[in-house]
């Protein structure tokens, strides 16, 4: 078991460290981390009696918390940005909400 | 002829163009390290070409780019303020937590199951001298116990205020920086090409941005000012308006340049002087209530068993075996009084000589007596609070310093980009929405599983 809850505290680790750098991509990648740490959790007893192991469930816990900020500090630089870009872009709404963007179309024909 | 030397001369002023742009990487290499630096780009504009009319193109210098974004620089300075308000949350709470020892063995536990003890010991032998002085010492250490977390508290209390002021002398020295380099760019405007001008302001914003929550305005001049609080002003242009710290009263007040109290735009917004006032003047004094609550409720409790039982002699007792000042603060004034041996009422009054009081005294320590708890889970809960605070902004810290981390990472992706090029990847970062949606989705089952374990 414990072993098991330390591989999902490592999972855990992994996407905190990617998450310090995280773009687009780093995002996307961390689902099937954070997948398996569930998958290592299933097994684990409730209410554990092990101190060490309670210990290292601790510990998972803290990592979760410093994870869950910082994605919440990355979907808010995001949300920002792309209010810059879509400004820059497109400019303002009336209301001065970024005006939306429109997708330039392209045609390609061959023969 | 007239073609060629003009040709000579595009091409001389190319080179001179060219070794701009040099000049302008090499100093860019060279800044690489200095604080608050963002790399410049020298743009080229190219000049009209219609050789028929003897107009012969060729570049000029266009005019500085820097690559410095003020949504960047605001995002990180936003978690600067977070990670500085975390940093000495974490610094003042560790100092306060060793004070509550919730083991039971030392402190104020341990010596209120000393106490108890002392008193089921006198009621083998009530009229026992010694086991009467042991119970009169029992509480001394009880009274002890408790005067020692209370100034513990107010120690960290007062430390904090050498704080605060040591912070606002830094604050007003930023302030002051700023407002110098603001007179560089007011009587120059060609300043406000100057890198090394931009990268002291950007450095003195950052430095000022751990210390307490501003927001910055940039003016069409180049220069910024500084509303702390959101609109306390404390820059504009060249001048500055220094704030101070009123510690007269028992809570710190922080006063702006006119003497208003500005201390509730403050306390706990971000920055270390937010975390400071939130402290002296919440979180520090929260705990000493607390504090002086189960200590006063424990004095009475035990005083009026006491006068309900008649000492060695038979009499009412003279004299309460504790004394504290309410005003003053009743953990840190809690005391013993003169109190002797033979006055402790350890019989109650219909049995005088025997043991009644005693026993009643001791069974105070399984009694709830402070909202449905005894003194010794009262207390511990206290501990408890403390505890989950010290374990939150550790926390806090730790994941601030990786936030911190993360908006530089996201500011050094993202300074300098081409607007235009970006907005093409809008599609891309709103995959990323959905992709956070998800990971949240993901998490918080995860959180939710290791909860359901832990329980």
């Amino acid at each position: 078991m414990l072993a098991q809850v330390k591989i999902a505290r490592g999972r855990v680790a992994a996407v905190r460290a990617a998450l310090q750098s995280p773009t687009p991509e780093e995002i996307g990648g961390c689902l099937p981390l954070l997948d398996e740490a569930i998958g290592c959790l299933q097994a684990v007893p409730t209410a554990p009696h092990d101190p060490e192991l309670a210990g290292e469930l601790d510990a998972l816990q803290f990592e979760l918390g410093v994870v869950r900020r910082l994605i919440e500090g990355s979907a808010e630089f995001y949300r920002g940005w792309a209010r810059v870009l879509a400004t820059a872009a497109a400019g303002y709404t009336p209301a001065g909400e970024p005006a939306a963007l429109t997708a330039p179309g392209s045609v390609c024909m061959e023969g | 002829m007239g073609s060629l030397f003009t040709s000579l001369l595009n091409s001389t002023n190319s080179l001179q163009v060219y070794g701009r742009v040099f000049s302008v990487i090499e100093n860019n290499i060279a800044n690489a390290n200095t604080p608050g630096y963002a790399r410049q780009d020298q743009s080229l504009v190219s000049m009209p070409f219609h050789p028929a009319e003897g107009v012969e193109g060729g570049v000029m210098a266009g005019p500085l780019i820097s690559a410095r974004s003020r949504y960047l620089e605001q995002a990180v300075r936003n978690q600067q303020e977070l990670l500085g308000s975390a940093q000495q949350k974490a610094g003042d709470l560790s100092q306060i937590e060793p004070l509550f020892d919730t083991s039971g063995k030392s402190g104020v536990p341990g010596a209120l199951t000393t106490f108890f003890n002392s008193f089921s010991q006198l009621s083998v032998n009530p009229n026992d001298p010694v086991s009467r002085q042991n119970a009169i010492d029992a509480a001394s250490h009880v009274a002890a116990a408790f005067n020692q977390n209370a100034t513990g508290i107010e120690r960290v209390s007062n430390n904090l205020d050498t704080a605060t002021r040591e912070t606002i002398a830094n604050i007003n020295h930023a302030a002051a920086e700023i407002a110098s380099i603001n007179q560089h760019y007011r009587s120059n405007s060609a300043a406000t090409q100057d890198a090394g001008l931009d990268a002291r302001l950007h450095a003195a914003l950052e430095s000022l941005s751990q210390v307490v929550d501003y927001t910055a305005i940039k003016a069409s001049d180049g220069s910024y000012s500084i509303y702390v609080g959101g609109q306390t002003p404390l820059v504009i242009g060249d001048h500055t308006f220094n704030i101070a710290g009123d510690f007269s009263g028992a809570q710190t007040v922080i006063r702006d340049v006119e003497g208003n109290d500005i201390t509730s735009r403050l306390s706990g917004s971000g920055g270390t002087l937010g975390a400071m006032l939130e402290e002296k003047n919440t979180t520090l004094p929260g705990y000493l209530s607390a504090l002086n609550n189960v200590a006063q409720v424990f004095a009475d409790k035990v005083n009026t068993t006491l006068a309900q039982g008649v000492d060695r002699n038979g009499n009412p007792p003279a004299v309460n075996l504790f004394t504290y000042n309410a005003a003053l603060g009743s953990a840190s004034t809690l005391a013993v009084t003169n109190i002797a041996p033979d006055q402790i009422a350890a019989a109650s009054a219909n049995a005088p000589g025997g043991n009644g009081n005693a026993i009643a005294i001791t069974q105070l320590a399984g009694r709830p007596s402070i909202n449905g708890f005894t003194f010794t889970q009262a207390y511990g809960n206290l501990g408890g609070q403390v505890g989950r605070d010290v374990l939150g902004a550790h926390q806090d810290l730790a994941a601030q310093q990786d936030l911190v981390n993360q908006a530089q990472q996201q500011r050094a992706q993202a300074s300098g980009v081409s607007l235009d090029a970006e907005a093409a990847k809008l599609l891309q970062f709103q995959q990323a929405y959905q992709a956070v949606g998800k990971l949240v989705s993901v998490l918080n089952s995860l959180t939710d599983t290791v909860i359901n374990i832990v329980r």
